[in-house]
């Protein structure tokens, strides 16, 4: 009897060991295999700096916008200086929570356009100087036109009057004309739009051409207005980008012109120096330090004109 | 000696045989219970790892292809984004390779000593540089010289 317990006993002992070494093996595995298998992966941070990018690109673009404004000249200074003043200040507010910094620069020779212009008054001159008649293609291919700007100060023949015409790639033209009409004298110096439809032609501004009620005629074409006039049906309304652009007549009307885009300003027309470097798409350098990464990179800004 | 008189004879038989007998059978029992916990604890090792394996492939391939959306067009300079992985997977380490393929690039988890590895495909616009690094922290890079995406050490 006493041998049967004690047998009894050793088999429950020897389970109860088995037991206890099986689980702790088990135990100790699951703490090998299990130990920092856990990934932190970068990806969230690659996002949210692509998010933080796309939020100063916002801002950037609207700043250009804002800084353009109505005021064309000096364009390139004053958007640097905005972006100086915004680079202090998303330093101030966003570095000092986030540590995120940045630092942007306007690179002007990475942006995209390029600009044509007169500023002298008098006849309508091609760039390069050409003779009479003062015919020229302004532009081809052009994608966007930031400036657009004719101010008329005098209208002569109208028999073959100045013309401008902007052909779209769907074919469609618009055309922009200045011509004098009326009986009396002074005759008015008058602007006239008209397009590819029939019967399309509309006097949208007009001034005596000369004497103490002559006013200069300052005509936007991208936003079609006139100073001497009501707002008229512009050549985006009727064509479609890239456009072309050509002037026929220009000595037949007096003024200055200002033209900003981005295309092909073909040698045909312009000697070097006749254009230069306009910002219709700035390019703007931007370096950011943050605690993941740094990095910089030349961001095209869009213009948001909304 | 008739057989009842056998089988009712209690002589000869010891405490000694009973436990030996005893012991034998707990013996029995509890190498059973090893082998088949051995079994187990194997067959887990090579599910854990394969999982981890997976899912160091998988954290890569995702932190690439996040890059590879960076726009890394307009990057002037390197760039690179640090991510901890760990640097055993079931106490063993492990290789990554990063290779770029004619269709897919293709992102090879190896942990040699446990003959085991793990495989994740994706498709991607910016260029990826072969790269072999090993297991710990990595950091995914844009390499603006070579113009193209690589996997380093963190």
């Amino acid at each position: 009897m006493v041998a049967n317990e004690r047998g009894q006993l050793l088999l429950i002992g020897g389970v109860a060991i088995a037991i206890v070494v099986f689980s702790t093996i088990l135990f100790a595995h699951s703490l090998a295999v299990t130990d920092g298998i856990t990934t932190t992966g970068s990806a969230d941070t690659i996002e949210r700096s692509a998010d933080r990018e796309a939020s100063v690109e916002r801002d950037l673009g609207r700043l250009a916008a804002e800084t353009r404004g109505d005021d064309l000249d000096e364009f390139e200074a004053r958007y640097e200086n905005a972006l100086q003043n915004y680079t202090e200040t998303h330093n101030r507010v966003v570095g000092g929570s986030g540590g995120a910094y940045l630092n942007a620069t306007l690179n002007e020779s990475a942006s995209l356009g390029n600009e044509t212009s007169q500023i002298s008054p008098g006849e309508i001159d091609d760039p390069d100087g050409g003779p009479k008649p003062k015919e020229w293609v302004v532009a081809k291919n052009v994608t966007r036109i930031a400036v657009f700007n004719f101010t008329f100060t005098k209208g002569h023949d109208s028999g073959k009057p100045f013309n401008i015409t902007v052909t779209g790639s769907n074919g469609n033209w618009w055309a922009l004309e200045v011509s004098l009409n009326g009986t009396g004298s002074p005759k008015n110096k008058t602007v006239t739009i008209r397009d590819s439809a029939p019967g399309s032609d509309i006097p949208v501004c007009t001034s005596p051409n000369s004497g103490p009620d002559s006013q200069d005629l300052m005509v936007n074409l991208i936003t079609g207005t006139c100073n001497q006039g009501s707002g008229f049906k512009t050549f985006s309304d009727v064509t479609k980008p890239p456009y072309t652009i050509n002037v026929s007549k220009g000595q037949k009307a007096d003024g200055t012109y200002r033209f900003a885009a981005i295309g092909t300003f073909p040698s045909t027309s312009y000697d070097s120096g006749d254009t230069e470097p306009y910002p219709v798409i700035p390019a703007v350098d931007t370096t950011y330090d943050t605690p993941s990464a740094s990095y910089n990179r030349t961001v095209l800004v869009e213009v948001d004109d909304g | 000696m008739s057989l009842d008189r056998l089988l009712s004879d209690s002589r000869g038989v010891s405490p000694a045989v009973t436990q030996a007998l005893t012991i034998g059978i707990t013996s029995l029992l509890v190498t059973g219970l090893l082998i088949g916990g051995s079994q187990m604890v194997d067959s887990q090792r090579e599910r854990v790892t394969e999982e981890a394996l997976e899912n160091v492939g998988d954290g890569i391939a995702r932190d690439l292809v996040r890059l590879d959306a960076f726009n890394t067009e307009s990057l002037n300079s390197t760039v690179s984004f640090r991510a901890t992985y760990p640097e055993r997977i079931a106490d063993q380490s492990y290789n990554v390779e990063v290779s770029p393929d004619t269709s897919r690039t293709r992102v090879y988890v190896n942990a040699s000593g446990l003959n085991r590895y793990a495989v994740v495909r994706f498709e991607n616009e910016t260029n990826v540089c072969p790269s072999v690094v090993s297991s710990g922290p990595l950091a995914v890079s844009y390499n603006a010289t070579a113009d193209c995406m690589e996997v380093t050490r963190g």
